[in-house]
């Protein structure tokens, strides 16, 4: 059937070169530089062999380059099967086997590897800049296949690019069917590399100095939102994440012992109307889901913590889509008082750093302050003194608290929370960290909020009698802009900030924001079509009860419906493009069919003529005139406009008849 | 060139009833200088017609009859010794001439064949070293019995194809015959001729035919007409054939008073140019049937 | 007489032969219509299938849309490909022209046509006889894959040269044709089947040995065309040399210039020989020969004759063949030659 063991020319192997060229440019970013000079000079030299008719190398070279290849990545990527790992030992593989491709066996192999390792790209990025790049070396692969397929001389190469151009165009209608249609299986089927998602960023369980300004020094997406009613003021968006109760020197974490969750849940009083949103999470793979502060509803597989976290069953790997709803005003744990237990977790710290802190709060305990009143002097000190706001703080000593609060006095969110949080419980007062984020973007593009990494936040929460937890932000008293304005206008020029969320840069942010939009939209209509979203299109498509067999029908059913469309046209007979005249004489050709004299392809016009006027003898001077014009126009030279109306009358007036 | 064509033809017919189409097609072999062969029964008018022919036209006539004693000499000429001058005198055959009636072709012996044929095709005698040009316009006319007759050669399928044409006379119908059988004595040729063009006439006739226009469609057709005999006979037309029925198609057209060429005279002229060309030296019986096959294999256009 | 023999669906054809629908070319061309076309994936066509269930698998491991959309859309070009495929070869119109006779052991030439009716040039399309005779002592197939590969360009008509291995003498039935591509992708192969519906010639072997010369050597007294004093091609002087042609004996060769890389070369010596030679088949028994070698011996006479141009008659059991010259009566005689009955 096939002839694997064909030798094929260097202008194949050209073909190949180009498309495993493209998918090397694709992969690049995620490849050690060593790789990918590897595999390009394995190219070039595989080029060179066939150029100038040298041998390939023998297998006895080939063995050891190819463990060493090996050896090298295992050491590079300490070990073999993480997910860049087996991405570059798969190209360099390819690479090498290169050096012994030479027969129609070798080659088609190679391609169907390249397609292969065109769609691992999607394992690093599915953005709609490399998904549109990916198409380049797949078009480029396509083309080399049909190439391959055209042994016996070479193919012109715009014909291969435009049939393999042409060939995967056709092939999108039952691409689409099938992307929508086929059923999803949630994943995984099997254990994930555990480096699959290390470049996911967000917040993390911790919080300690130093720790917050790199996130908020990235500029990527962590959360889209779209509000259905009114849109909340600047200042009410606290979107909640992880809260911290734990304090370790300079480190908060979150309580995550298994006795945590038998905590009753704080009671919440809310007053106003509720807040409707739906939120896209970009993956960070924690289990947290953010919600505007105070949210009274958990999506599906997540819930509700005491603290008013919202948990979800599985780390958040997939951008993930949810509704929330929240009340902007609210009272939480208000009518009543804290258990013994949370009241110990809410004011423990560890005693044996920061003595000036701590004789502070001594201070304000021994002046029999109330929790207000001392929830007031820790601000009015922060307004008060000179705190400045800024992500670059000096390096905090020992006692962090002390150095921070009284002699280096420059820090950003953390620095105010964690420092405010110390000062209460050492001052007695029940307090616990929340982090999350501050504010968000409004894209008019598309009428939805975008929350960056940059906004993420830290603030305070204290236990009041009577009020229960309260929301105080210490940042808010030194740097009110932070709040109000978001993190842009509150940093002075200096600090750096990434590129998209510094201000004045307007005609660029909205170019920024536009883009973003169709971002969005690719996120939630093509990356995020999983099961969830395959369900409510089909219950849409199909009604609310449909039965997997009904899927399985439509999907037979539309594949083969644009199947027989497809094989319609491709078998229509697309006749040599028709001149003008051949359009005019058709008609008299029509009409002679219709009166049951069907032209021959060797039939000359006269001998046409002369047929119709042995069945039509009357109209023999009309026949013979239109031949003879149609023969004048056809092969004659010169002939004007006049013999095309002749033409066009006499088929007219032989219609007529 | 219309009306001069048309009475050269009222002038042949008058002498060769009830054979337009022949006529014609002999004219429109000359027009489009090729050499004519004509191969039919004896005592068809085989000879009438080319001397017919010759005389409308004007031109200087000659007639071998070919035997199979005929040497090459016998028909170009022969260098003799002449005493007086001491030098040896170049006598110049019959060939020196306008139109060269060779009757009974295929009687002559290979060799004598083979000399006519190479002057035929290039226009020029050469003896003894010494090149001798031939008059222009220069053409022959040959006749030739049906092959199956005793004592003779048969052309070679390479000289047939330095013959533009060949063309069969045919019985005369049954109203020709009878005006023939009344007018006409056999042996007496009813009236002398008078010429209608004369040599330098014919050679701007020439000239003006093969400006005759050939459009792009039409060369489309004449091109598949010739990769269909090459895909589908042991031998296919000649490139040289092509260009023949191309002139002969001008020639053709010009006769009809057009001043382009049409399928139609491709189709007409092309059972007289091809056959030849394209039949087997035995299969007489299918010659006939080629040029039909190929008009009703080869779509037009 | 070896008669060739259709292939008919009788109760001694395996089925293998009689199940596939084969379009019949005779006098009118054969056009393969959808009824007629097959098409199974190549192995390479299943190669990509497990690759797109790997990467299937893939996506949904790692919930990747975008693998997703990836490995339908290849899903979905083997699909037009296969369609493309199909149609590459659907609507051709086959149509058998001639077989050139040849020599046992010289590839037979079938030469046939494949038009292009559909506005639309066909590539890569490849016309082989399969192997579908074998031969009973050997198992060997009597017709190798001697494939020809052409593309036929829109509305026109291609002429394909189709080699046959040839390995007795007599007329053979063409076996079946098989019309195939794998073109656009090579993903799948469509094929069809074409009975020709007409022989092929093979003429014997000539023989090598040109020890035996035949005996009765005629002069011809009505030739008065040919003179008898002309030179001819014969063994008494070395005239000249001409290039190799099939039937030449070893021994005329000149084997010192081939050895010079010049080619084959055959010496020509010129004799005066007869004008008018019979060939006959009792000439063959003086000499202690088989039935076959006798057959061969003269096609060999027959071959040396032609190339002196000499005329020649062939008396042989079944009848006899006048004296004659040229191509048409050598083929003539090699083809009753041909067709001499089996021993």
């Amino acid at each position: 059937m096939s002839h694997a063991q064909t030798k094929l020319s260097l202008h194949h192997l050209q073909w190949l070169l180009v498309s495993l060229a493209l998918i090397l440019l694709l992969h690049a970013e995620h490849l050690p530089l060593w790789v990918i000079l590897g595999s390009v000079s394995l190219g070039i030299t595989r080029f060179f062999i066939e150029k100038n008719h040298w041998r390939l190398p023998k297998m006895l070279l080939l063995l050891p380059v190819t463990l060493l290849a090996g050896l090298g990545i295992g050491l590079t990527f300490h070990g073999l099967f993480g997910r860049d790992a087996s991405l570059a030992l798969l190209v360099i593989m390819l690479s090498l086997k290169l050096m012994e491709t030479k027969t129609l066996r070798d080659y088609v192999l190679i391609i169907i590897a390249g397609y292969f390792l065109t769609a691992n790209v999607f394992l690093f990025s599915q953005s709609i800049l490399i998904s549109s790049f990916s198409i380049l070396p797949l078009v480029f692969l396509t083309a080399t296949l049909i190439q391959i397929s055209y042994r016996h001389s070479p193919l012109d190469w715009q014909f291969s690019l435009k049939l393999a151009g042409k060939l995967l165009l056709q092939a999108i209608p039952v691409m689409l069917i099938l992307f929508i249609l086929f059923p999803r299986i949630p994943g995984p089927l099997w254990g994930i590399p555990s480096d699959s998602y290390s470049g996911m960023t967000g917040l993390s369980d911790s919080l300690s100095f130093g720790n917050l300004n790199q996130l908020i020094k990235n500029g990527s997406i962590a959360f889209r939102v779209e509000f259905k009613g009114k849109l909340p003021q600047q200042q009410q968006l606290y979107w909640r994440g992880p809260v911290l109760w734990h304090q370790e020197g300079r480190h908060w974490r979150m309580r995550n012992l298994p006795e945590n969750n038998s905590l009753p849940i704080e009671n919440l009083t809310t007053t106003g109307e509720a807040t409707h949103y739906i939120i896209t999470l970009e993956p960070h793979n924690r289990t947290w889901l953010l919600m505007l502060d105070m949210p009274t509803y958990a999506p599906q597989d997540a819930k509700i913590s005491h603290d008013y976290q919202v948990i979800s069953q599985t780390p958040v790997r997939n951008r993930m889509r949810f509704e929330g709803v929240s009340y902007l005003q609210y009272q939480l744990g208000a009518h009543q008082t804290l258990s013994a237990r949370e009241q110990t977790m809410a004011l423990k710290i560890e005693t044996n750093e920061n003595p000036r802190t701590l004789a502070l709060a001594q201070l304000w305990q021994t002046s029999k302050l109330s929790a207000v009143e001392k929830v007031n002097a820790a601000l009015h000190k922060f307004r008060n003194e000179p705190f400045i706001y800024t992500l670059s703080p000096p390096i905090l000593g020992d006692n962090p608290v002390d150095d921070f609060l009284f002699n280096t006095k420059k820090g950003f969110c953390e620095h105010y929370a964690s420092s405010f949080v110390y000062l209460m419980r050492a001052a007695g007062v029940p307090a616990r960290i929340v982090t999350g984020y501050q504010g968000g973007e409004l894209n008019p593009n598309g009428n939805y909020m975008i929350v960056r990494q940059s906004d993420a936040h830290a603030w305070a929460e204290v236990w009041l009698q009577n009020q229960g937890w309260v929301r105080v932000d210490p940042t808010a008293a030194v740097s009110p802009d932070r709040i109000e304005q978001g993190i842009s206008n509150a940093l002075p020029e200096a600090d750096e900030l990434p590129f998209m969320i510094r201000p004045n840069n307007t005609w660029f942010s909205t170019l920024y924001l536009q883009w973003d939009a169709v971002n969005n939209g690719w996120n939630q209509w093509v990356l995020g079509y999983n099961e969830q979203k395959q369900l409510s299109v089909l219950s849409q498509l199909l009604g609310k009860h449909y039965r997997t067999s009904d899927i399985v029908f439509w999907l037979i059913a539309t594949i083969s419906t644009v199947m027989l469309i497809t094989t319609y046209f491709l078998l229509r007979t697309t006749r040599k493009k028709q001149d003008a005249l051949q359009k005019i004489y058709d008609l008299y050709l029509k009409k002679l069919k219709k009166i049951g004299i069907t032209p021959s392809t060797t039939e000359t016009a006269t001998e046409l003529a002369t047929r119709v006027s042995l069945l039509h003898p009357t109209q023999q001077r009309l026949t013979d005139e239109i031949a003879e014009t149609y023969n004048a126009l056809r092969f004659g030279k010169h002939y004007e406009s006049q013999y095309w109306d002749k033409l066009k009358r006499l088929i007219q007036e032989f219609s007529r008849k | 060139m219309q009306k001069t064509i048309q009475s050269i033809i009222a002038a042949t017919s008058q002498v060769i009833l009830g054979k337009e189409q022949q006529i014609k097609l002999a004219l429109a072999c000359i027009l489009a200088r090729g050499h004519l062969l004509i191969e039919d029964q004896p005592g068809m008018g085989k000879t009438t017609l080319a001397h017919t022919l010759a005389q409308v036209l004007g031109l200087a006539f000659r007639r071998v009859q070919f035997t199979n004693d005929l040497l090459p000499t016998d028909v170009l000429g022969v260098s003799v010794y002449d005493a007086h001058i001491s030098q040896f005198q170049f006598h110049a055959g019959p060939i020196f001439t306008n139109v060269l009636l060779a009757d009974e072709i295929n009687r002559a012996t290979p060799k004598t064949q083979s000399a006519l044929l190479e002057a035929m095709e290039e226009q020029q005698v050469t003896l003894d070293g010494k090149t001798y040009p031939l008059p222009n316009p220069f053409f022959v006319i040959a006749t030739q019995n049906p092959k199956q007759h005793i004592g003779t050669f048969p052309l070679p399928e390479s000289q047939l194809d330095r013959f533009l044409m060949r063309i069969e006379i045919g019985y005369p119908d049954y109203q020709s015959e009878r005006l023939l059988l009344q007018t006409q004595n056999s042996t007496i040729s009813a009236k002398p001729l008078h010429p209608c063009i004369d040599a330098a006439t014919l050679l701007q006739m020439q000239q003006q035919i093969s400006e005759i226009h050939v459009s792009e469609p039409l060369l489309d057709y004449l091109q598949a007409l010739i990769q269909y005999s090459r895909n589908t006979y042991a031998v296919g037309l000649s490139p040289r054939a092509g260009l023949a029925l191309k002139q002969c198609a001008q020639a053709w057209a010009a006769i009809h008073g057009r001043d382009y060429a049409t399928p139609e005279d491709i189709q007409t002229v092309l059972s007289s140019v091809v056959e030849h060309r394209l039949a087997s030296p035995s299969g007489e019986g299918q010659a006939q049937q080629i040029a039909t096959q190929m008009l009703q294999s080869v779509a037009i256009a | 007489m070896q008669t060739a023999e259709k292939i008919k669906p009788s109760k001694f054809t395996p089925f293998w032969k009689i199940w596939p629908r084969v379009s019949q070319a005779s006098t009118q061309a054969a056009t393969l219509n959808s009824r007629n076309i097959y098409i199974i994936p190549t192995r390479w066509g299943l190669l990509y299938m497990v690759m797109l269930f790997a990467m299937l698998a893939g996506s949904i491991n790692y919930t990747l849309s975008m693998g997703f959309a990836f490995t339908f859309l290849l899903a979905s070009l083997a699909n037009i490909a296969m369609l493309h495929t199909w149609r590459n070869l659907l609507h051709c119109q086959v149509q058998f022209l001639k077989a050139v006779p040849v020599f046992v052991g010289q590839n037979a030439m079938i030469e046939l046509t494949i038009t292009e009716t559909k506005y639309r040039t066909r590539y890569a399309i490849t016309a082989k006889f399969k192997a579908n005779e074998l031969d009973k002592k050997s198992k060997q197939p009597t017709s190798m894959h001697l494939a020809t590969t052409e593309d036929i360009t829109a509305a026109t008509t291609q002429a394909f040269h189709s080699a046959l291995k040839t390995q007795t003498r007599g007329l053979h039935r063409i076996p079946r044709l098989t019309l195939c591509t794998e073109f656009p992708l090579s993903l799948f192969y469509a094929w069809s089947y074409v009975d020709l519906n007409h022989d092929y010639l093979v003429y014997p072997t000539p023989a090598s040995n040109t020890d035996f010369q035949p005996s009765s050597i005629a002069f011809s007294s009505q030739s008065n065309a040919e003179n008898t004093t002309t030179n001819h091609q014969g063994d008494e002087d070395f005239s000249g040399h001409r290039p190799y042609q099939l039937g030449d004996t070893p021994k005329q060769i000149n084997w010192k210039a081939s050895s010079r890389g010049l080619g084959l070369l055959t010496k020509q010596y010129e004799s005066f020989s007869p004008s008018l030679i019979h060939f006959s088949w009792a000439d063959t028994a003086h000499f202690n020969l088989n039935y076959e070698q006798r057959i061969s011996l003269l096609t060999r006479w027959v071959i040396d004759a032609n190339q002196r141009k000499q005329r020649y008659g062939l008396n042989l059991p079944r009848g006899n063949i006048a004296p004659s010259n040229g191509e048409m009566h050598y083929h003539t005689c090699l083809k009753a030659l041909a067709l001499m009955e089996t021993a």
